[in-house]
């Protein structure tokens, strides 16, 4: 595995999200509702990791986040994406009838698979889906040798 | 079809002649519902989608609101983790009498939907003077 789900390892945390999961799954099979957040200050938003020749992409889905609120740095090829969703103030405490969506703070570090160029990084944050580009570094790109046959 | 909630945002879905949608995987989009005295605001989280992409119909009493994602092509790529889920978002609410279906508003923001969902006149409270 190439992605470490939190630096600070909390047991439930995984546990209940993966919970979370698995009864979203279920439920979008069998009409059921999903259940109300459970850890309300501190979440994990799902995270993509793909690569090709030529550069790492990271994807997270954070609906709802602000692009001014995520912090986002790489040290010792770990790419560290952090953030705090900050609630709306109109929806605040007000005649709540339903509260399923996650505000707090998070933190996702991704072990870069390759050396990557830092300074080439770049981020797009769109329709709620953060999205990382690190170019790898010419070095560690694989390339096709030719054999010359005399 | 009863009434149909019309915005730029939003279209109609089109539905079989029996009803049915054409087979399609969903999960249902986290919401959070709050209610105030005039309005009722329902917010959906559904990362990935853009508004032209979104429907929201209501028949009888049933809002239903679709999202279908744009998901990425990754069949070029080596894929070494994946956590998001790469399915269309659908949830229905019912609605109550309370509210009036012709006066829905919704607007798409950073992948969050939000509704607001006017009380109809005869259902706000109002305070009766005394001559």
């Amino acid at each position: 595995m190439t992605t470490r789900s939190l630096t600070r390892w909390e047991p439930w945390t995984d546990l209940l999200s993966l919970q979370d999961q698995v009864n979203r799954l279920f439920e979008s099979t069998f009409g059921g509702t999903p259940r109300p957040a459970l850890l309300a200050t501190e979440f994990m938003p799902p995270v993509d990791v793909i690569r090709d020749q030529t550069a790492v992409t990271v994807r997270v889905d954070l609906p709802g986040m602000k692009k001014e609120d995520l912090d986002i740095s790489v040290v010792n090829n770990h790419l560290f994406v952090r953030g705090t969703k900050k609630h709306e103030t109109e929806t605040e405490e007000k005649d709540v009838h339903r509260r399923e969506r996650f505000f707090g703070t998070f933190e996702r570090v991704v072990d870069l698979p390759a050396p990557v160029e830092v300074d080439k990084i770049t981020a797009k944050f769109e329709d709620g889906v953060l999205s990382i580009a690190c170019p790898i570094r010419e070095e560690a790109r694989p390339r096709q040798i030719t054999v010359a046959v005399n | 079809m009863n009434t149909t909630t019309q915005s730029p945002e939003t279209t109609v879905t089109k539905r079989e002649p029996n009803g049915q949608v054409p087979f399609e995987r969903y999960v249902q989009p986290r919401a959070s519902v709050f209610g105030a005295q005039d309005a009722v605001t329902i917010e959906l989280e559904m990362p990935g989608v853009v508004k032209d992409k979104v429907e929201i119909t209501v028949e009888q009493d049933e809002l239903t609101i679709t999202g279908y994602r744009q998901v990425e092509d990754y069949s070029k790529h080596e894929v070494l983790h994946q956590e998001r889920v790469p399915f269309n978002y659908r949830r229905s609410f019912v609605l109550s009498e309370t509210i009036d279906s012709g006066k829905i508003q919704a607007n798409l923001e950073n992948g969050v939907l939000k509704l607001t969902l006017p009380k109809a006149e005869t259902a706000k409270p109002r305070k009766i003077a005394v001559q």
